[in-house]
């Protein structure tokens, strides 16, 4: 054989590779998997999924199928909507722009962190004469970044809002402290599912070691103590000051936004945020 | 393809949803929601977290369904794989909340049944490989094997629900997985190397 294994260390990638298309590797055993795999010729991380799916379709057609409910059913084909209906990478946006929306995945519903009701409250509570269009002054330098695109997407976000009389719009506050500086907002509507942000004094990111992430809190799924944030995707900040925004559009319905939280994450981006580098946050106004 | 006459080919719906074709998406879930949702009850007696993951599992699919490549495998089976990796990304995440516990706290260790594999309905080209595969392996490789791919079971969790030495069991997953791919590969399938998203 050509791979550098003996019997032995053959066996044990085998069934690390086993155990990987049945239900999973723990960290440990990828990089134990990883390690044995860059000794090997023949062999690739992945090379069962495609018999393990198989083999899982024909248990499945042996039992008799528990009809999806219909209510997952309807939200599986909104979601395909709001997927089919995104637009594609728009050319007008450079590489500069904070537009590298790159959705992961909502947040499984346990182990929602109490931070966000507990920043959500705080808020609520300590935040008054907080206006909803407390940031309508523009700074005095904005869209200094990519002056014909970013000029586009201003134009873009203003004739959204001309457009959309029931967006919401609310503003940006600090979540951690060291992002006290900050200013933006969030404007969004629920209908198209699609939002923009704007931020100043958001420190710029290095994709490679840490990107920004975007969390909305959905009420219409259950309180915040009980469903995690929809994940809204990633986006990053460059080393230019002035003001950024951030197109986004929600990868699933919101059928009643609460706030939307910015957290800064690896650079692939989490599923549940440890919430260990809060950045800005912003809740529905209390009536 | 010598599965006989129980597979069936179906024309695949994923180009038509990624066309944009009316109606294309509701008969993609007629055709499919059983099936991921079967895969996904197994997997986790939790209903929540199922509904969860497929919701996921579903956005994977409008995301990534024109590059289905039928040549190279059936829909079902692309379906069936992405399926799985993101039950198996569920179930991982599951288990790093549950340190310590046994990974299928919430539904215990699942019913074991022996496989009838003269009574099946139509299916894909490949799990009906799956299912001859299956057919010529001794009962405890059959039930290795749909603990661990069908309900999601590690290896250790197997040993002890069967009674089976560890080592045996990893035998019994290690060989059975490759007979079957190995059969797909006579076949012409391709699925391995398919661009299901990653």
């Amino acid at each position: 054989m050509s791979d550098q294994h003996t019997p032995n260390t053959m066996d044990r990638m085998l069934d690390l590779l086993a155990d990987e298309a049945g239900c999973g590797l723990s960290d440990q055993q990828h990089a134990e998997l990883d390690a044995l795999l860059r000794e090997s010729l023949e062999h690739s991380s992945g090379e069962f999924e495609g018999a393990a799916a198989a083999l899982a379709e024909a248990f499945a057609a042996e039992t008799e199928f528990e009809p999806m409910p219909s209510q997952l059913r309807e939200r599986c084909i909104g979601s395909a909507r709001a997927v089919m209906s995104e637009a594609p990478v728009e050319p007008k946006v450079t590489s500069t722009q904070p537009l590298r929306f790159s959705p992961v995945r909502e947040a499984p519903r346990s182990g929602f962190p109490l931070g966000w009701l507990a920043a959500a409250a705080c808020l609520v509570l300590a935040v008054f004469g907080w206006l909803p269009k407390q940031s309508a002054v523009v700074p005095a330098n904005p869209w200094i970044n990519t002056a014909g695109n970013a000029l586009t997407i201003r134009q873009e976000r203003e004739a959204f809002i001309n457009a959309h009389a029931d967006a919401v719009m609310w503003d940006f506050s600090k979540w951690g402290d060291e992002y006290a500086g900050v200013t933006g907002d969030v404007v969004w509507d629920p209908s198209t599912n699609v939002g923009y942000m704007r931020f100043s004094g958001l420190p710029a990111n290095d994709p490679n070691r840490e990107r920004y992430q975007l969390w909305i809190v959905d009420s219409a799924r259950g309180t915040p103590l009980e469903v995690p944030p929809i994940d809204g995707g990633l986006f990053d900040i460059g080393s230019d000051t002035g003001e950024w925004v951030v197109r986004f559009r929600a990868r699933l319905p919101v059928e009643d936004v609460f706030g939307f939280g910015i957290t800064v994450e690896d650079p692939e981006g989490v599923v549940i945020s440890s919430q260990e580098k809060k950045a800005v946050i912003a809740v529905k106004p209390q009536a | 393809m010598s599965s006989g006459s129980d597979t069936t080919r179906l024309e695949p719906i994923l180009p038509l949803v990624a066309a944009g074709q009316e109606g294309a998406i509701e008969a993609f879930m007629d055709r499919y929601s059983g099936l991921v949702w079967t895969l996904a009850r197994r997997m986790f007696s939790d209903r929540h977290i199922a509904e969860d993951a497929v919701q996921d599992i579903f956005v994977d699919i409008w995301r990534h369904a024109a590059r289905f490549d039928a040549s190279m495998g059936s829909e079902a089976t692309f379906v069936a794989t992405i399926t799985r990796r993101r039950l198996i990304d569920q179930l991982r995440k599951k288990k790093r909340q549950l340190t310590g516990t046994p990974i299928d706290e919430s539904g215990g260790v699942v019913a074991v049944e022996r496989t009838d594999v003269a009574r099946a309905p139509s299916i894909s080209e490949e799990a009906a490989v799956a299912r001859r595969v299956l057919s010529e392996l001794s009962e405890d490789q059959q039930r290795v094997l749909q603990l661990s791919i069908f309900h999601g079971q590690s290896h250790e969790r197997i040993a002890e629900a069967t009674g089976l030495p560890l080592g045996t069991v990893k035998t019994h997953a290690r060989r059975g997985l490759i007979r079957i791919r190995e059969e797909l590969a006579k076949t012409g399938n391709r699925q391995d190397l398919t661009g299901v998203p990653s």
